[in-house]
């Protein structure tokens, strides 16, 4: 089974893990009502690593909510209005993509624990959420 | 409601800043001065000037007189002991003829009683003391903006021009310096106790925001407009008198606001200096509040203020007055350091009074007082010599100091600046620049125009460390298979952002644990994690011509299924870097899974590959260096080179020992016989499962793999491999075990055994260097560098010695420094210490002795150019 | 050094992002005089004005490009790939 780069952090956070594709996925981390809620309300994160390309570098994080800017101008000086654009998030270079819920972003797989750290750090402010592809899935809903 | 003051609990009211606060409550000396200790009470009340500065919660030099006074913080004094109002430190007024401007510079030119005096300095000046180490930490923050026009400063003008640029559908930012809320239906964004301290290219802003949420103390953001609108208005200086510093004695601009803000009543009895006639604005808010005004005077008349630790009097040409406080309506001088600092030009007005800006550069404005400052109060800028009249609160400098440092010649005003050390301090010559170029002015009998202004530099005000280092998100790398490594009892060692395991725990000491990794790879199998190797692939028509042209070596001939070592010059032939580099079979010989197509879909570098498919390695540290190389030479060639970077895409494990072969057969069908799987070949085949790129090299000595797959499969390989591996004894070893190991082998790591200086000949790897190419980069420089002789050469040395060299411990033929040691360590194959070193040539020859010094004394070594252990490579080859 | 450069591929980008790669020089032929070697590899103009740059857009698109840039005020005047 492939693992996402964050998968020991999933496993140690308490994540339903559940394998998608050949890959283990974070279903769930409490209740996934209560993680889209919280998206909905301020800002969540979410590890989509499995929707991969082949050979990829780059781990996928989706980052949404209401306060997602916010918490990304803590952590980049890249102009949030473009669509797509490369830049450094938490001092690592990144691909940066807006999404229907916020953004995508594509962090070097061996910094993805790093920057996912540092998402979180950056987001206390705004009590940030995990969140599993459940919820991502009510959100996209 | 209250804050603690050096212990004593304080009353606070709605909006109180710390020092209102503490004046309401009776304080009236803030500070005691930098050099000689004077008491200093409330000047500007505007966050400018030094004499409020106080330790709160642990943080020194904080402008109480603009902090927020918040129930329960802890506010201390600074720099007087052993209280504000008693500290027997003021002696120093008394030796102020031992002090004179410069007198260090003067007293201290024997650098060793600098450094003794140095410390004694510190404790007497200064400004507050670092928070300890171990104080808890506060938390920074930084935030990035992009605007298009942003306002400095909230006055009057600085709104209208928000307004109206919001009104244009711009996206306005307004940073000012005091508490304020943003009106309800505001069309801009408001940062409130926010100061710009810096304007910097590109139109960016540096500005620290105090307390932009609960949890932080300071975030700075950074703000790239588009236009920049400076409305920071006007500042209010002092005037220069003999003990104008007395406590009591205020700007007007300060007593305004100690009335309006804070309900407070500064005084009862005032004499006001200013050069209106009749009766002043402010002479009306004093009655307001039932001051007296005892007497208005211009400041021409004043002959010195009276009082020792609060002002009880002002003499005058007019006759002395007794009072408790004393009005100075200063000059008016416009903030234009921002201004300055983007390129405008400050010219002298004598109808100001001021330095007013001029040529602002494009997409600057300027509006409001900065832009013309009020003449509301001109005064004369002379002041006689005196050592009790201060122009620099900050320093302590005196009208004294002023002219004797023009009289010494230092009557530059940046050398002015300089030697008296006025303009640089906490105020940043807010307070204390008007005065000093006024004086200097006359002194030195040049006009003020001429005399000019120093230079404004940010940050202005000061920011502290850890705003600009801003949150702890510094970045880590982790390989795939980090975690597996730290349940095996890793001990972390940092490669750039790199973790790697040092060694493995698994034994009472250090070295124990490293020599079992040690001979498990020499006797039985181990195996180790490089992923931080980097990787590029290279496809395309002329990857073999890039390849040719870059390194020393050829490419374009290499042979399907082999891999050569690749060093890397510049074009004065130094090495940058060295690694390997396979070209990946053509077809599926030698894949013996039978789904070459479905693993080529999956991983198209790592399975069999066209015939031009390069594939690279690299140092860890270098990795961003070599693909920033290639693409540089790749620029504009035209040629037909695509460089893919691999590094974090891949996982990569290097499995070695007499064992290896046995581990690894176990997980592949891959042939891996001499003769289906030589050494210096390499495969692509299917380990555990997993689409893998193998190569058959010997960086350690032994028969070994290093196997590159994909990251996400970095535990499930790891794992497979220690599976396999355990009926063999299989041990993972680190950093320090692989180095002893290579050490052995004397393979060279670049960066550690090499510097910015060795070319390939000196480091004894001539075969390297390919001259029958037409042309590579470093051709030339290494053309002249291998008919040259060596200044100096990388040798091996052994030694009969417990004590091990430090790296770069000196080497000394005949008692003279000859070299330095770059790797030594214990060789259990040699059972001697032995290493690298760099010797001259004269001590390069195999045999001769050197000494090495070690721990302060010298040790013989035999010098030796031969390989250490298994000198022919038969066991690579086994 | 917070200037800002207009990268061709991804626009204007503040000079943080980019790795400085020195004058651009035209490489001697193999063959050509000690002194042109001397020149190209170990010295500089170091223009007081505009002057012809490698920049590299390290945190970015990853790709080189050349700028004409005056030295004294850091205005960047044309950015361009070479041919």
């Amino acid at each position: 089974m492939k693992r996402s780069a964050l998968h020991r952090w999933h496993e140690k956070a308490g994540a339903t893990l559940a394998e998608e594709n050949g890959w283990y996925v974070p279903l769930r981390y409490s209740n996934a009502e209560q993680e889209a809620g919280a998206v909905r309300g301020s800002v969540g994160i979410c590890d989509l690593s499995h929707l991969h390309e082949p050979l990829s570098p780059y781990a996928r994080f989706l980052i949404a909510g209401p306060n997602t800017r916010a918490v990304l101008s803590k952590l980049t000086s890249l102009n949030l209005d473009l669509t797509k654009a490369y830049g450094s998030v938490a001092h690592v270079r990144s691909l940066v993509t807006r999404h229907e819920l916020g953004f995508l972003l594509m962090i070097p797989r061996d910094y993805a624990e790093s920057v996912w750290e540092s998402l979180l750090h950056a987001g206390e402010e705004f009590h940030i959420t995990v969140f599993g592809l459940e919820a991502s899935r009510r959100l996209e809903a | 409601m209250d804050i603690r003051f050096n212990g004593k609990a304080i009353p606070i009211q709605e909006g109180d800043t710390v020092a209102s606060a503490l004046y309401r409550a009776g304080q009236r000396i803030f500070t005691r001065s930098f050099k000689y200790h004077r008491p200093r009470g409330l000047l500007c009340c505007s966050g400018h000037c030094p004499n409020c500065l106080m330790n709160v919660d642990g943080i020194p030099n904080v402008r109480t007189c603009i902090t927020p006074a918040r129930a329960g913080m802890a506010v201390k004094h600074q720099n007087a002991r052993p209280s504000l109002d008693f500290d027997y430190l003021a002696i120093a007024q008394q030796f102020d003829w031992m002090m004179p401007v410069g007198w260090y510079y003067k007293n201290f030119t024997n650098p060793r009683m600098w450094h003794l005096a140095e410390a004694q300095i510190r404790k007497v000046a200064g400004l507050g003391d670092p928070p300890p180490p171990d104080a808890p930490e506060a938390v920074y923050e930084h935030a990035h903006m992009q605007a298009g026009v942003a306002v400095i400063g909230a006055g009057p003008a600085g709104l209208n021009a928000a307004r109206e640029a919001a009104s244009q559908g711009e996206r306005v930012v307004v940073v000012d310096d005091q508490p304020r809320t943003t009106p309800g239906d505001s069309s801009y964004t408001l940062l409130s106790r926010s100061y710009c301290f810096g304007l910097y290219e590109g139109n960016l802003l540096g500005v620290l925001q105090s307390e932009p949420h609960s949890g932080a103390r300071e975030r700075l953001v950074h703000i790239r407009a588009k236009r920049i609108v400076v409305a920071t208005g006007a500042y209010e200086a002092p005037l220069t008198f003999k003990n104008n510093d007395l406590p009591g004695i205020m700007l007007s601009t300060a007593v305004w606001r100690l009335i309006h803000r804070h309900g407070i009543q500064p005084g009862t009895s005032a004499v006001i200096i200013s050069n209106e006639t009749g009766d002043s604005a402010i002479a009306a808010e004093l009655r307001n509040v039932g001051i007296a005004v005892v007497a208005t005077v211009p400041p021409s008349d004043v002959l010195e203020a009276t009082g020792s630790k609060h002002v009880t009097g002002l003499r005058t040409r007019r006759g002395a007055f007794a009072c408790d406080l004393v009005v100075m309506c200063g000059h008016r001088i416009p903030d234009a350091g921002l201004l300055s600092q983007a390129g405008a030009k400050l010219e002298w007005s004598a109808e100001a009074g001021a330095f007013v800006p001029t040529e602002l550069p494009p997409n600057i404005t300027a509006v409001g007082d900065v832009a013309h400052a009020l003449v509301r109060a001109a005064s004369t800028l002379v002041s006689m010599p005196n050592k009790r009249t201060f122009v620099c609160f900050c320093n302590d400098v005196t009208s004294q100091d002023i002219c004797d440092s023009v009289a010494e010649g230092f009557d530059h005003i940046e050398l002015l600046k300089r030697y008296t050390t006025t303009t640089m301090g906490p105020c940043q010559g807010r307070m204390c620049q008007l005065q000093a170029i006024g004086i200097c002015a006359r002194e030195t009998g040049r006009a003020i125009q001429e005399t000019g202004v120093t230079t404004s530099r940010p940050p202005n005000p000061g920011v502290t460390l850890g705003a600009l280092g801003g949150a702890r998100h510094h970045p880590i790398r982790r390989t795939p298979m980090h975690y597996q490594h730290e349940e095996l009892g890793a001990v972390w060692m940092d490669m750039g952002d790199w973790k790697r395991p040092r060694y493995y725990k698994s034994a009472q000491t250090e070295r124990e644990s490293i020599l079992r990794e040690y001979h498990a790879v020499r006797q039985a199998v181990g195996v180790i994690d490089v992923s931080t190797l980097g990787k590029l692939s290279l496809k395309g028509r002329d990857s073999g011509k890039l390849l040719d042209k870059v390194y020393t070596n050829r490419f374009s001939d290499l042979k399907p299924g082999r891999v050569r070592y690749a060093v890397l010059c510049d074009e004065a032939g130094i090495i940058l870097d060295d690694g390997t580099i396979s070209r990946p079979l053509a077809d599926a010989r030698g894949y013996n899974t039978g789904d070459p197509g479905g693993t080529r879909s999956v991983a198209p570098s790592v399975s069999a590959g066209t015939i031009d498919d390069f594939f690279i390695t690299t140092t860890t540290g270098n990795l961003d260096f070599v693909e920033q190389w290639l693409e540089w030479w790749l620029a504009g060639a035209g040629w037909d080179v695509q460089i893919n970077n691999l590094t974090s895409a891949l996982a990569a494990v290097n499995l070695a020992g007499p064992k290896a072969r046995e581990v690894l057969s176990a997980l592949t069908s891959c042939g891996l016989s001499n003769a289906e799987f030589p050494y210096m070949a390499c495969r692509n085949a299917e380990v555990a499962g997993v689409p893998a790129l193998l190569m058959r090299i010997g960086f350690v000595g032994e028969t070994g793999w290093e196997i590159h797959y994909p990251a996400e499969s970095g535990e499930h390989l790891w794992s497979a491999l220690m599976d396999a591996g355990r009926p063999f004894g299989i041990c993972p070893f680190g950093v320090e075990a692989q180095r002893l190991l290579r050490l052995e082998k004397r393979h060279v790591i670049v960066g550690v055994d090499t510097d910015a200086l060795t070319s390939p000949y000196e480091a004894g790897m001539a075969w390297v260097v390919k001259h029958d190419k037409a042309d590579f980069i470093g051709k030339f420089a290494l053309g002249k560098l291998e008919s040259a002789q060596a200044q100096q050469s990388l040798v091996g040395f052994t030694m009969n010695a417990n004590q091990i060299p430090e790296d770069g411990a000196a080497i000394l033929v005949n008692g003279a420094l000859a070299g330095r040691v770059t790797s030594a360590r214990y060789s259990p194959a040699v059972e001697k210490a032995i290493g690298l070193a760099w010797v001259t040539a004269g001590a390069a020859a195999e045999g001769a002795q050197i000494e090495i010094r070690v721990a302060g004394a010298p040790v013989r070594a035999t010098v030796t150019q031969r390989v250490f252990y298994d000198p022919d490579g038969a066991r690579l080859r086994m | 050094m917070s200037f800002l450069l207009a990268c061709p591929e991804c626009g204007e980008r503040s000079a943080y992002e980019f790795r400085f790669g020195g004058e651009v020089k035209s490489r001697p032929q193999q063959g050509d005089s000690e002194e042109a070697w001397f020149q190209y590899i170990y010295t500089k103009t170091n223009e007081a004005g505009e002057q012809e740059e490698w920049w590299f857009h390290r945190n970015g698109c990853r790709k080189w490009f050349q700028a004409l840039r005056d030295t004294r005020t850091n205005t960047v005047i044309a950015t361009w790939y070479p041919e």
